[in-house]
Parts: C-alpha cells; sequence; structure tokens
C-alpha cells in the first residue's frame, strides 16, 4: 500500500541571526540568512519512515523566493523524490490564508496525492493556522498535532498529543497530517545523499502563473526584541559558599 | 457590521479569562457576548463565567467522546451565523489552532493566534504575539472582519465579578465527521500543572542518572516547588513525563522562582522561561548560556550545592 | 609551473610576482554547494551526537561503541573512497571540512575516523583492481576498520631505517618486525605494513628496497603488543604490533616490490591536508571560546575583552586562525584540481595550521586563566590534542624540508637533494 506524500517546506529567516537595533530594540530582517523551519525536518523525516515501510514518493512544496532552493536542497538530501518551488518575489512572504490558497493552486498541479504532512507550525511566525484552513479548503480530513503515525491499507492512524490528553485518531485517504517534532528524530544525510540532491531537479512554478488574487488578512507592523535585563549575579566559591549566597538571594527575593 | 463576540475553549478555565478582552470589544462595538460551551456530563454551575451576556450551552452527541475541533467548527460556524457575531475568540490550545484554521475559511475571517494582547479599533484588529521562538513580540494588524482570533492562555485574567449570564440551550444533529477518535485519555502527567506553579525547581542534562532526581525532590519539596526539566530528561530520556518539559516545544511557566540546575540554558529552554520572576541557576560550566539569562547563578558541582542549598532551606523551616 | 630552461636557480626576481605559481588564479579556493551542506550536516553530527559524549571519551580514553557505529553508518569511514567501491567518493576539499568540524568537537575522532585514510589511499593508487574489490567496500561500508604500520621505535621520520623485514618464501612472504605508534591498531582489520625485502645497497639508496604488505589481523603470527597511554587525542588508541613469521600470499604485496618508500610518501602527501584541516578545528573553536569567554567575563570591572592585552592575543589568534584556513582550503582545491604543487601547498598548510593551532591552544589557557587548565571548562583537553599533529604525519621539521625540495623542483627543475 504505496503512499505518495507531499511534505510542505518553508524557509525561514534565521532566529539566531536577527538584526537587532541596540538602541530600540526593533528586529529587521534585512539580510539575515535563511534555513529550513526545523519541524518540517520531523515533516520530512516522518513521511520517509512511511516510505521505508510502505513504499510510495515524496514530493515537497515550498512557497519562497529562490533563496528558497537551500531548504529545497536539504530536504531534497535527506531523501524527497521530487521537491518543487512556488517562487514568488516576496521576500517578506504571505499570510496564512495567502500560502493557503498558493499551495492549493500548486496542488492542482501534482498528478496525484494521499497524504499532506506539515509541521504543527512553522518556527519564525508560528501561526498553526495551515493545517485548519488547508483541511476546510480541500474538504479534507485532518490529523492534527500527531505524534505517530502509521497506515494500515485502509486508514490513517496515530497519536494525536495535546496538552493534558492523548487521542488515538484515525480517518481515511486523501488526509491532512500535522505533526508535533517528538514523532521522530529526522536523519542526518551522508555525503553520498547531499551530492545527489546538488543533482536534482527542482520543479519551479511560479506564483503568478496560478493567477491568483488574494489579498492579505493579516499585516506586521513591527518587531521587538523583549528584553528582560537579568541580574546575573553569578557566585563562585566552595559549595557551602555559593549555596549560601542562593540562599541569601532567596530570602531577598522574599521567596522563603 | 456584526458586533456580538463569540467565545470558546474547550478548557473553561480558558475560555473564562478570554471572557476579559471579549468583555472590552463588546463594550466598543455594542455587541453581546456570547460564550459556547459544549459538555458532555451537563454543567450547573455558570456563575464563574463572569463577563459572559449568555451561554449557549451544547450537548456533545452521544457517539462523539470528545468536542473534536472539526465538530466544533461546525457548532461554532452555527452560532456565528445564526447569532450576527463578527468575533470569534478562542483558546489557543492545540484543539483552539486547528479550530481558528477551520473557522478562518469556513466564515472567510481574518485569523491571528497565541495573541496575548488584543485592541479592536476603527473596525480594525490589533494583535500582539510572540514569534521568532518567542523572542520578538510582533505587532500586527487584521485589516477587516469577521475576526477570528486565539488567545494565548494567562494572557488575561477571568473578569473576578459581575451578573449572570443567561442560559440557552442549543442542538445540533450528529454531523458525519471525517476524522474519527478511538481512544482519549490523560498524557502521562505529573501531579502539578506547572503553567500554574509558582515556584518551580528544574533539571537538566548534569544529572547524570535517573536516581539522582532524589535530589532534586528533596530540594523542591523543601522549597514548596514543583518540579520540571529540559528536554532532553523527559523527550529523549523519559526520566519525567513529557508535561514536566520546560521549553519552546514544551510548556512555558510564569513562576515567581525559577531555579534551573544542571541546565545549560539553551535558547529553545530558555523561551519556556523567560517571564519567570526571579531566575536562578546552578551549573558547573561558567560559560553555560543560562549565566547570562539568570539573576543569580553557582558555578560549581550541583551535587554539592543541591544538598547544602537543601540544608539551608530547611534549617529556616 | 617550469620556467625557460635558460633560468639560472638564482635569477627568480621579476619572474612573476605570485612566485612560485604563475598567476593569481593558482591561489583561488574553490568550493560547490555540496561543500557547505556536507559542513552543516557534518557540524549537526558532531553538536548533536559527540558533543555530549565528551566528558565520557575523555575520562575513559574510550569512544563508546554506539557512537562509533553511528559514525560508520553516515559513512563516516568512506568519505574519500570512490563512489564505485561503495565508498562517499568526496574530494580533499570534503575531507577537510569533515576534518575540520569533527576536530572542534574531537580532535580524536578525525584520527578514528581518518586513520583509515591511510590503508585508503596507498590501495586506491597502487593496489590491483582485484585488491580494491577485496578490501574498500567493506571498509567503506564500515564493517571493517583498517590502519597503516610504517612506523618502528626505531623509525618514525626515517621510514628507510625501518628493520622489519620481508622474504620470499614459497608461501608468499614471511614478515618479521615490531611496528609502534600504529594509530587504531587495537581496532584494525586490515594493515598495509611496510617491510625491508631487499638489504640496503648504498648509504644514497637507502629508500629503495622497501615493500608494502597488506595484512589482515587473523594471520597467524600477528597480534597487538602493547597499548600506550598518550597526553592526547583520547578514545583513540595507539599500540606496538607485533610480527613473527606471518606469512601472506604475493596477492596482498601492494604494489611493485621495493616501491615502498614512494608509496608511503605519497601517502603522507595524500593525508596531510586532513591533518592540517584537524588542527584548523582545534585553531577555530578555540577562538571562539576565547572570544565568547572574554566577553562574558568581567575583570576589574570590565569585560576582559575591553583590555587591550586579551584583544592583543585574540587579534594575533585571529590571523594565524584565518591564515590557516586560507592554507588548509587551497591545498585541497589544488589537491583536487590534480595538481602536483599540492604537495608544496600541504606542506605549508600541515605545518603552519599545526604550530599556529598549538600557539592558540596556549594562548587559550592564558586567557581563560585558572579555569583554563580545568578539565570541564574544555580548553586544556584541546592543547593536549594538538601536540601530536605537529608530530605526526610528517613532522613539521620534515615539512619544511618538504616545503624547500617541492618548491625548487616543481618551479624550477631543480633538486636540492643532489646539490
Amino acid at each position: 500500500m504505496p503512499l505518495d506524500m507531499i511534505v510542505l517546506v518553508k524557509h525561514i529567516y534565521d532566529e539566531d541571526q536577527l538584526k537587532v537595533d541596540q538602541t530600540t530594540g526593533s528586529v529587521s530582517l534585512q539580510g539575515v540568512p535563511g534555513k529550513v523551519s526545523s519541524f518540517d525536518r520531523n515533516a520530512l523525516e516522518a513521511a520517509l519512515r512511511l516510505r521505508q515501510k510502505l513504499g510510495g514518493t515524496i514530493t515537497t512544496l515550498t512557497v519562497g523566493t529562490d533563496e528558497a532552493n537551500k531548504s529545497i536542497r536539504e530536504a531534497l538530501a535527506m531523501g524527497a523524490d521530487n521537491a518543487y518551488l512556488i517562487r514568488s518575489n516576496v521576500a517578506t512572504g504571505y499570510d496564512a490564508r495567502q500560502t493557503v490558497e498558493i499551495l492549493i493552486g500548486a496542488l492542482s498541479k501534482i498528478p496525484r496525492w494521499d497524504v499532506l504532512i506539515c509541521a504543527e507550525g512553522s518556527t519564525d511566525f508560528y501561526t498553526s493556522l495551515l493545517p485548519g484552513m488547508l483541511a476546510e479548503r480541500l474538504n479534507l480530513p485532518l490529523l492534527s498535532y500527531m505524534r505517530s503515525l502509521d497506515f494500515d491499507g485502509r486508514s490513517l492512524r496515530g497519536d494525536r498529543s495535546l496538552e493534558r490528553k492523548l487521542e488515538t485518531v484515525e480517518c481515511s485517504l486523501p488526509a491532512i497530517v500535522s505533526v508535533v517534532s517528538e514523532i521522530c528524530e529526522p536523519r542526518i544525510p551522508t555525503l553520498l545523499q547531499i551530492m545527489a540532491a546538488t543533482k536534482k531537479q527542482i520543479s519551479k512554478i511560479d506564483v503568478t502563473e496560478l493567477g491568483l488574487q488574494i489579498p492579505p488578512r493579516y499585516k506586521l507592523e513591527g518587531m521587538l526584541v523583549k528584553t528582560v535585563t537579568r541580574k546575573r549575579q553569578i557566585f563562585e566559591g566552595s559549595p557551602s559558599e555559593v549555596a549560601l549566597k542562593l540562599y541569601e538571594s532567596l530570602s531577598k527575593e522574599g521567596i522563603i | 457590521m456584526k458586533n456580538n463576540v463569540i467565545v470558546y475553549s474547550e478548557d473553561i478555565e480558558l475560555a473564562s479569562e478570554l471572557l476579559t478582552p471579549a468583555r472590552e470589544i463588546a463594550t466598543s462595538t455594542g455587541g453581546k457576548v456570547i460564550m459556547i460551551v459544549i459538555y458532555k456530563v451537563e454543567m450547573n454551575d455558570y456563575t464563574r463565567l463572569v463577563g459572559a451576556d449568555v451561554i449557549v450551552s451544547v450537548r456533545l452527541p452521544d457517539e462523539l467522546g470528545v468536542p473534536t475541533p472539526e465538530f466544533t467548527s461546525a457548532v461554532v460556524a452555527d452560532i456565528f451565523k445564526s447569532r450576527g457575531a463578527g468575533f470569534v475568540l478562542l483558546g489557543s490550545t492545540r484543539d483552539g489552532k486547528e479550530l481558528a484554521g477551520r473557522l478562518a475559511v469556513i466564515l472567510d475571517a481574518s485569523a491571528a493566534t497565541d495573541c496575548i494582547n488584543i485592541q479592536f479599533k476603527e473596525n480594525r484588529a490589533l494583535v500582539e504575539r510572540l514569534v521568532y521562538g518567542g523572542r520578538v513580540l510582533s505587532s500586527g494588524i487584521l485589516e477587516a472582519g469577521p475576526f477570528v482570533i486565539g488567545i494565548k492562555p494567562r494572557s488575561y485574567q477571568a473578569i473576578a465579578s459581575g451578573p449572570e449570564p443567561s442560559i440557552e440551550e442549543f442542538s445540533i444533529q450528529s454531523p458525519v465527521l471525517k476524522t474519527r477518535v478511538l481512544r482519549s485519555g490523560e498524557a502521562e502527567r505529573g501531579s502539578v500543572d506547572l503553567t500554574k506553579a509558582d515556584k518551580i525547581v528544574a533539571v537538566g542534562r548534569g544529572l547524570k542518572k535517573k536516581e539522582d532526581l532524589e535530589l532534586i525532590h528533596t530540594l523542591a519539596e523543601a522549597l514548596g516547588a514543583a518540579v520540571g526539566c529540559s528536554r532532553p530528561l523527559s523527550s529523549d530520556l523519559g526520566w519525567l513525563p513529557e508535561d514536566a518539559h520546560i521549553g519552546l516545544t514544551g510548556i512555558q511557566v510564569k513562576p515567581k522562582l525559577y531555579l534551573a540546575v544542571g541546565i545549560s540554558g539553551q535558547l529553545q529552554h530558555l523561551a519556556g522561561i523567560k517571564d519567570s520572576k526571579v531566575i536562578m541557576a546552578i551549573n558547573s560550566d561558567k560559560g553555560a548560556p543560562i549565566f547570562q539569562n539568570c539573576d543569580y547563578g553557582a558555578v560549581g558541582d550541583l551535587y554539592q550545592i543541591v544538598p547544602e542549598l537543601t540544608k539551608l532551606i530547611k534549617a529556616k523551616r | 609551473m617550469y620556467w625557460s630552461e635558460e633560468i639560472k636557480v638564482t635569477e627568480i626576481n621579476g619572474r612573476g610576482m605570485v612566485f612560485p605559481f604563475r598567476s593569481l588564479s593558482d591561489y583561488e579556493i574553490k568550493f560547490k554547494p555540496e561543500h557547505e551542506m556536507f559542513r552543516q550536516v557534518v557540524r549537526e553530527f558532531a553538536e548533536k551526537e559527540i558533543a555530549p559524549r565528551i566528558s565520557y571519551i575523555e575520562e575513559h580514553n574510550e569512544v563508546p561503541a554506539d557512537l562509533v557505529n553511528k559514525m560508520l553508518s553516515q559513512g563516516f569511514q568512506g568519505i574519500s573512497i570512490p563512489q564505485e567501491y561503495g565508498g562517499q567518493g568526496g574530494d580533499q576539499v570534503t575531507l577537510a571540512i569533515f576534518s575540520e568540524e569533527i576536530a572542534r568537537v574531537s580532535p580524536a575522532i578525525v584520527t578514528l575516523m581518518g586513520a583509515n585514510g591511510l590503508f585508503v589511499f596507498p590501495l586506491l593508487f597502487y593496489g590491483s583492481e582485484e585488491q580494491k574489490r577485496r578490501y574498500l567496500p567493506q571498509i567503506a561500508r564500515g564493517e571493517k576498520r583498517s590502519a597503516h604500520a610504517t612506523t618502528e621505535a626505531v623509525a618514525g621520520s626515517d621510514v628507510a631505517g625501518i628493520q622489519t623485514k620481508a622474504e620470499k618464501v614459497n608461501e608468499g612472504w614471511k614478515i618479521n618486525g615490531r611496528k609502534a605508534f600504529i594509530s587504531g591498531g587495537d581496532v584494525a582489520d586490515y594493515f598495509v605494513v611496510l617491510a625491508r625485502t631487499s638489504p640496503i645497497a648504498n648509504k644514497k639508496e637507502r629508500w629503495k628496497g622497501l615493500t608494502f604488505f597488506i595484512v589482515e589481523r587473523e594471520r597467524e603470527g600477528f597480534h597487538v603488543a602493547r597499548h600506550m597511554e598518550k597526553m592526547g587525542l583520547k578514545g583513540s588508541h595507539i599500540v606496538e604490533l607485533q610480527l613473527d613469521n606471518v606469512i601472506v600470499p604475493d596477492s596482498n604485496r601492494l604494489g611493485p616490490e621495493g616501491e615502498g618508500f614512494k608509496i608511503a610518501m605519497e601517502t603522507y602527501d595524500h593525508g596531510r591536508i586532513g591533518v592540517a584541516a584537524q588542527a584548523l578545528g582545534i585553531a577555530q573553536v578555540l577562538f571562539e571560546k576565547c572570544l565568547n569567554y572574554a566577553m562574558q567575563r568581567t575583570t576589574f570591572e570590565r569585560p576582559l575583552i575591553s583590555h587591550q592585552i586579551i584583544d592583543a592575543y585574540l587579534a594575533d589568534m585571529a590571523m594565524k586562525l584565518v591564515s590557516a584556513r586560507q592554507l588548509v582550503y587551497w591545498s585541497a582545491t589544488l589537491a583536487d584540481q590534480g595538481r602536483e604543487e599540492y604537495k608544496f601547498a600541504a606542506s605549508l598548510a600541515k605545518a603552519y595550521a599545526t604550530e599556529a593551532a598549538e600557539w592558540i591552544a596556549e594562548k587559550a589557557i592564558s586567557i581563560y586563566g585558572g579555569a583554563g587548565v580545568i578539565v570541564e571548562t574544555q580548553v586544556e583537553r584541546f592543547l593536549r590534542d594538538v601536540e601530536i599533529t605537529k608530530v605526526y604525519e610528517g613532522a613539521n621539521e620534515i615539512q619544511r624540508l618538504v616545503i624547500i625540495r617541492q618548491l625548487l623542483k616543481l618551479s624550477l627543475g631543480v633538486d636540492v637533494m643532489s646539490m
């Protein structure tokens, strides 16, 4: 029972290298290097394990500028069979609803698929809106926040991880699945896989080809780094000396 | 524009927090706050739900064990349309976020999740939410309604007192659902809800063996604190349950005291503790990032410092 | 690289500002997209899988078996083995990247994985097709490990002075001798062993008459004699090997009889860049640690980095570090282009990078102060690790000879040895 899978991969600005204005605290994305959204690797790994078990194909979909090719190559190195870049010129990207419409436009150009797997959210803006939106727009079942996933030939099934509950859920194909990072550790590609990936073709669809007119519903106004200045009083010395210092600090802060 | 505000969360405590911003919006639009409660077992007491004008009480059909977001989206959409609502405020839990995505499409609404602050002005919603791993505060605008907004737990406090809401029953046909819940149970949990804990002692990779947790528990007891951990100890080693995991993908806590023992202080962990009032750390590595992000730090061997500290605290009591 | 035959040794002036090369483009460093992708992947592996195990490795002088297996599964032993033999088919730049990124976390593991390159190179360049197929695929897959046994207690730099002998017998060759300081000799399944097959004819031709043999550890009479405790590179072991009447068939002879010295020299030429990169990794990580420490530690009520002496140390570190980096990747680029000049460049890189790394390691301890010698700080271990890099794979004293010999040979066609 092979599965033809789509995996969503997003190329984001690297959260460890954001530019911050020291005086105002305002954050700029200009010239910030990009990387793949970490949880997308978990989603791809989940797909790879299903393919290992059941056979099938994995096609990644990415909406972005040409910069995104870097992340797409990583996905190919991990083992994706095919990759699409839905090319746009908008460096700042699209909001959730726009992204969904673009993805749906692109999906219509992909022959057939059984499951679309994505991360619970992207590590930049983390709206987590995509899975629910896709499910409603495509009128397909959604298994969200999955920490395990399997297919028995008829139903897709697994454990859904909520704050205090664990649900076992199932649905039939085709379906949308969003996964949590606990589902599996992403593999580290070998040199051989990396070299093969640099030779693979990335299929391109230009956003303009999709002929969509979707205005943004959310407009980002500004970003500020949250600053909390910590006292940073560091004590060194013998264990009993530092323990005493910590104890005195607890007292001073009124905690004990 | 339609001016009624719908409030819903599967977590009733969270739902009562949502009533505060709901009330503010309703006041400015001149609308009503309509809270939806979906129950399996009849609720008798709605007095806590201060701030709601109307409670629409929905009984979960027998065949459904839990109100899934798919089911709930149909309920909320139905009530939204029939009640002339323009806003939906949801608790930004995992279920809530799936629900928000669904409603954004069903109602053709502008949506935002994990909002920590919302203001409604001149027919637009100004929302603040944390992005980039919780390090950056973003402000954005949802230009036009209707609005579906997910609010991060503990961003608002429930209204203390006010007039009681009126109750209405609402019945819904058993919908045909595409996703079935076969089983629903408690996730493996510790005894305390860390998000509500006042004091937390958390432990990380500096701990060499599972048995050594004894040391940490003893200190926590002396302090009257709950016990948490960084990701490796729950997810990788399984020494503590998943809900003890504090960090970006785990729980975010806001205690008065957060004492990190043997935790290096990687960014993903810091994202879970940055709202703590006082952060204290014990680590043998002077260069550990935790020391840059704490108020008080002790460099040394936790196996020696923790017992000493425990002794001092117990002596005071 | 030859100028016209008329040039005399002394007439070098005015013949091109980039002597000993001809044009600026000879100094180019070339990277391909897969190089950066591979670097990130090795970095991730090193930080995720190796870094948490360092305390254990240092304390027990042992790399845990599960970590070794993970590395073998990642194909780390087969990086420079061509794909046709089951390897990863990486070039010299790739190997340098691998060595550098792993050395940042564990220089010992670079040697653990890299030592088998000293078996792979001679096999690749001098082995018969049958020999290559017999040994390389299993090494590439990580099923077997290998090592190189030339050095003896009496002969390190003086390869021609080895005492191990191999004599022709009916069944093939009978080898007797004792090898010392053999990296990975405790875990290797296959060895290349250098032995003297014909006596020294005269002082000038001492280097003739040596032959390499492939010896499998199961051969009767072959055993690991002694483990030696070392200063650094904990986790990578060196041993003495005893060969008592070890018999191998002639099909185990590697390369023509009597050509062993040449094969040994070429092998060391090829491994040189990896060692230079190992030292570069040490230099790089220490520089980063010192920079971080100097920003965070305060002394006399200001950060360490605001003191000029510390700035001077850090600046000198940066000079040496970046220079070493350029030399390492430049020599790797030349090697990948198949240019003979890479030997000259590789010697520059090895001598320079290892000495730069040592200097940086000493200064790192100065910058860290007392904390620098504390094991937990993870600074002192790099100084212990770096010392051997100046000595093995061609001692730096020998590198200096090679530099001038290669320079004169390649640029002027002059053999300094015959002067």
